[in-house]
């Protein structure tokens, strides 16, 4: 089966950047980072069989390029004619919404690799079992470690004063 | 009260994205990956190649009449020979050890993808000592077997000393070199790849 990769770009491409922006902290290697996301999904693309749902194969080839993302010297290809033109449109300063979100991407990104994977497919509401499928933990072992990041998150949100948070 | 759920919720209205243009990114890619195998074959072919035009070379010279007054003895031919299984057993540990991340399945499970980079994370130390090791085992023997016969200032035994030492310090030096490379590339990614899988 042939797919086609403009349409799952489409579809997929903003809960790419949001990953890759949870997990490098910042705009610009969040680019690069979907870009490497986007190389790998184009060189896979032909070895998907369609054995399991779609998005949990994006995601999981979203967050292993996440895992394996080295500052210096990680890109595959040089794509200097492309560049992706996509960025999160929020000032962290005087809007408390917008300080919200900044402080949540930067508790996210203080998090271990583990953690911010988890919690990051959990806020894209993947359910236990497909987080299980991406990561390869157990769904039990997922629960846990949700909430426990859950209350950590709230902790740090809480002690930060402004905001609180609960932990549905 | 505010939930990460519904925080989360902003960052999603707050995403936003000029159309990517899949068709140029595709077409990016398929004229890099076509320089890409073009530099490979390029690469493949080169070794045999050089050994091609060094042989020719080789051949040329001993033809003139400067040099056929002198014929390798067998034990040199032999030393030659094992300098160059030396050669072809570093070449192959090296390989061997070489991770190619460009081809790596980023479509499995997180957990398997990562022990499988861990794993020829740990190896490719073990295959370049190895490689080192085994070179030296050949190279040894077969610089002294070729070079005895030329001797005239040095005895056998300095002969065999001056081997040992220059190899040996040139393995420690480039196995410090791999080493420090490793820790300068890799390092900080096994260290990740260790918490995330033991966590």
């Amino acid at each position: 089966m042939k797919y086609d990769f403009q349409q799952i770009l489409d579809e997929y491409n903003h809960q790419i950047y949001r990953t890759c922006r949870g997990f490098t902290g910042n705009d610009d290697d969040a680019k690069d980072l979907f870009q490497e996301v986007c190389i790998n999904i184009w060189s896979g693309l032909a070895s998907f069989k369609g054995n399991s749902k779609m998005s949990t194969w994006i995601y999981r080839v979203t967050l292993n390029t996440c895992l394996f993302f080295r500052r210096s010297g990680l890109k595959q290809l040089k794509l200097a004619e492309y560049e992706a033109d996509i960025q999160l449109t929020y000032q962290h300063e005087n809007n408390p919404i917008d300080h919200q979100i900044e402080l949540l991407f930067n508790f996210i990104y203080e998090l271990k690799d583990q953690e911010r994977a988890v919690i990051l497919l959990y806020l894209e509401q993947l359910s236990y079992a497909d987080i299980s499928e991406v990561t390869g933990l157990s769904v039990n072992h997922i629960g846990v470690k949700i909430n426990r990041i859950k209350k950590n998150l709230a902790s740090k949100f809480n002690k930060n004063g402004q905001l609180t948070i609960n932990m549905d | 009260m505010d939930s990460l759920q519904s925080i989360w919720t902003k960052v999603q209205h707050a995403t936003v994205l000029s159309d990517t243009n899949g068709q140029s990114l595709e077409d990016n890619l398929k004229r890099l990956r076509q320089k890409e195998r073009t530099r490979k074959i390029v690469g493949v072919l080169m070794l045999p190649l050089c050994i091609l035009i060094l042989a020719a070379f080789i051949y040329l010279i001993a033809k003139t009449e400067n040099y056929s007054y002198y014929s390798f003895t067998l034990t040199q031919i032999i030393g030659f020979l094992l300098v160059i299984v030396g050669l072809l057993f570093l070449i192959r540990q090296f390989r061997k050890s070489f991770i190619d991340f460009k081809n790596l399945d980023f479509a499995q499970p997180s957990n398997v993808f990562l022990g499988e980079i861990q794993s020829k994370l740990r190896n490719r130390r073990k295959w370049i000592a190895l490689g080192t090791a085994g070179y030296l085992a050949f190279f040894i023997p077969g610089m002294y077997l070729l070079l005895t016969p030329f001797l005239t200032t040095v005895t056998e035994n300095s002969m065999f000393g001056i081997l040992c030492g220059s190899s040996l310090g040139i393995g420690a030096y480039s196995t410090q070199l791999q080493r420090v490379n490793f820790d300068k590339n890799y390092r900080d990614i096994l260290n990740k790849i260790d918490v995330f899988l033991n966590d």
